[in-house]
């Protein structure tokens, strides 16, 4: 069974997030900020995928998604970032350190499919 | 004339891109939930499952009306000053502080911060409670927004002459220097929150100004030697005895 890491600041779209990829058969981890992903991924078992938002208190996706791409065992989990702010460039990490962008409000098919694509299911 | 333009465009702009942001969570989920609820009644799932989402839906739908009522507010003050809705009345501002920090506490808020609080009990004011508990909310949430999890945030009531002074100090990003009594304009956000932005419209401060001087008082903010910042408000004393 696949896992999938979610790392939002937004409790409700964890939730749902976890409810909809556990009814689809996949083992979820939801925390709330850049940090503790960072750390579940350091101390936890490795994801298979990691979806993260760009903008959180603390640290944000942006940094996340830079500090799995310069760490050996991090940098071949594929990334979708979920956002709110898709026209402010200046917050997404450089091109090629992720696979897709869902922009907020996304479709909750659109990422269950994006997820399975980039698992392999 | 060129530079107050260039201004109110800046913040025009601002304020756009921010509210788009804010307003997308709550849209978000929203049109999650309703999504789940679908699949997992196409799916027969039991109606427990259902009824926890339906209430998840609740709350952001009223999270989403209060953003809507705050960008409403912020527009209607600035065009016409800020209105209370409801009579001042004799209030004890530590019970204010208190009924607003207690939701926040909450084990189960999952907020994870430690709310320290020091100083004077029992000190009356005459003011709309609701309005002044809307103010402290909003420092506190500014506090969290800005601040590592798990540090102190303190809150301080110094009764003065004839006011009384409540602070509320953390551990955060702090203020530019230059920019301590900008943050109170209507849309303005500090340049130091635009890189690992929370989020926040820019209005909450405003609100929280225009309030506070309808009660006859004032708001300010310092930043601590130590870092982080603190937000003072100044209210005058209930006179009655």
């Amino acid at each position: 069974m696949a896992t999938i890491l979610i790392i939002e600041d937004e409790p409700s779209i964890i939730l749902i997030l976890q409810e909809l990829f556990k009814d689809n058969g996949y083992d979820v981890i939801g925390v709330n900020d850049g940090e503790s992903g960072l750390k579940q991924m350091k101390t936890g078992p490795l994801p298979d995928i990691v979806i993260v938002d760009l903008n959180m208190s603390g640290m944000g996706g942006k940094d996340v998604i830079i500090s799995m791409r310069q760490d050996s065992a991090l940098k071949c989990i594929p990334i979708i970032i979920i956002t709110g702010t898709a026209f402010n460039r200046m917050d997404f990490p450089p091109e090629g350190t992720y696979q897709a962008v869902l922009e907020k409000p996304f479709v909750l098919s659109g990422i269950l499919k994006k997820v399975n694509e980039l698992v392999g299911v | 004339m060129a530079e107050r333009l260039e201004c109110l465009e800046t913040n025009r702009r601002l304020f756009i891109q921010a509210s788009s942001h804010e307003l997308k969570n709550p849209i978000t989920s929203i049109k999650g939930i309703t999504s789940l609820i679908h699949m997992k009644l196409n799916a027969g799932k039991p109606v427990s499952d259902i009824i926890r989402m339906v209430e998840i839906l609740e709350k952001e739908v009223d999270r989403l009306s209060k953003l809507l009522i705050e960008i409403l507010e912020a527009f209607m003050t600035e065009r016409n000053g800020m209105v209370l809705k409801t009579s001042f009345r004799k209030i004890n501002i530590t019970e204010v502080i208190q009924n607003v920090l207690k939701p926040l506490m909450a084990a189960e808020s999952g907020y994870n911060f430690i709310f320290k609080t020091g100083g004077e009990d029992n000190i009356y004011i005459l003011a709309d409670p609701d309005r002044i508990g809307d103010v402290m909310r909003n420092l506190y949430n500014n506090a969290m927004k800005y601040s590592p999890r798990g540090s102190d945030i303190i809150t301080r009531v110094q009764l003065l002459k004839d006011s009384v002074q409540v602070s509320v100090e953390d551990r955060g990003i702090g203020i530019p220097e230059d920019q301590t009594d900008r943050i109170f304009d209507s849309f303005y956000r500090g340049s130091n929150i635009r890189g690992n932005d929370p989020g926040g419209m820019g209005l909450g401060l405003y609100i929280c100004r225009e309030i506070v001087k309808k009660h006859g008082g004032s708001i300010w903010a310092e930043n601590n030697a130590d870092g982080g910042s603190k937000f003072y408000i100044k209210l005058p004393l209930c006179k009655e005895v």
